[in-house]
């Protein structure tokens, strides 16, 4: 989907931009074979997500820039001033073609160089249970 | 220390990243209750850190005076008023708020939520009652990392005109004394514990 672009736009009145960098985590063992989701598909599901939470306002501020469909992970690109809002947005999504999911936010840069720093390291969860018991 | 509220035994569950330690509330520490009566018959079994969940206002206001319970736990339909949540401030119960009721609900039942919430969050900044923000997860993808889960909440606070710098230090510490209160043998409360 291309959005409106106004060229020759001096850099001050450019729109500052935010880049997420995020984990998609898709039920194992589900209905379809562990099918795997496309970029469109998780994309429409974004904007839909977008429409009902915000409404059109949000919306026009949220743009999909890259999906990597085999590792599950991806970037998304907003502007600085709807960063929360975006992360919350994706926070809330929780099923993708009738398929149960959940988004990790990996990190936030400004430059799409610095974003990708993300996807290569990730931590894993290693807390501990406590013993209420005593 | 970062303390999580859970419903399941969490197992390779990479969404909870952040988090140190968890509580996992099962059929020995979570007391369901609809009345009086069901929730003291049920408070003489339950054992540990103790959680009640109910949907009636009565049943978690009973819960929070009786000195075995330690944390009101969230759920869709839980209810809670004024009184209530300025006595859990009194009585050192914990108010948990969790972000998987807004995963669980959609549309019109979750804006009714963040409406709640929103009051929720205010309320326990009022008086300073001891809150947590969780995941409240009932299974792995209901899971959320911290960062994401305080973030959410820092929003959906400074989107309603609430200090969110205030709401998230306030659920670090409160999250920090309850990690204290589970695990630490010297801590008896807050400015109170014994030196060796």
């Amino acid at each position: 989907m291309k959005g409106f672009k106004m060229k020759g736009l001096p850099p001050a009145l450019r729109r500052r931009k935010r880049y997420i960098a995020f984990k998609l985590i898709v039920e194992k063992n589900n209905k379809r074979n562990n099918e795997k989701l496309t970029a469109k598909q998780f994309f429409q599901e974004v904007c839909q997500k977008a429409l009902t939470l915000y409404g059109e306002w949000y919306f026009s501020q949220i743009k999909l820039e890259l999906f990597d469909e085999k590792s599950g992970e991806g970037i998304l690109k907003c502007t600085r001033e709807k960063l929360d809002a975006v992360i919350a947005l994706l926070t809330l999504l929780t099923e993708v073609e009738g398929l149960s999911i959940a988004v990790k936010t990996l990190g936030v840069s400004g430059t799409l160089r610095g974003c990708r720093r993300f996807l290569k390291s990730f931590k894993s969860f290693n807390g501990k249970e406590i013993n209420t018991e005593r | 220390m970062f303390v999580d509220f859970l419903r399941f035994q969490p197992e390779e569950c990479e969404l909870l990243e952040g988090f140190d330690f968890f509580v996992v509330f099962n059929s020995k520490n979570l007391v369901r209750a609809s009345t009086t009566s069901e929730l003291q018959k049920q408070l003489k079994k339950a054992k540990g850190f103790v959680g009640v969940m109910s949907d009636n206002v009565k049943v978690n206001r009973e819960a929070i005076m009786r000195r075995k319970v330690n944390a009101i736990l969230d759920f869709e339909n839980r209810a809670l008023d004024y009184t209530s949540i300025k006595m859990a401030k009194e009585k050192d119960v914990v108010i948990e708020v969790s972000l998987a009721k807004f995963l669980r609900t959609k549309s019109f039942k979750r804006s009714k939520l963040l409406e709640e919430t929103r009051l929720l969050l205010k309320l326990l900044l009022k008086f300073e009652t001891p809150f947590l923000l969780t995941t409240g997860a009932n299974c792995c993808l209901e899971a959320r990392p911290r960062k994401q889960v305080y973030r959410f909440f820092s929003f959906l606070a400074k989107d309603s005109g609430i200090d969110s710098e205030k709401l998230i230090k306030l659920a670090k510490k409160n999250s920090y004394r309850i990690y204290r209160m589970l695990n630490d043998e010297n801590y008896i409360m807050d400015g109170v514990e014994v030196l060796k």
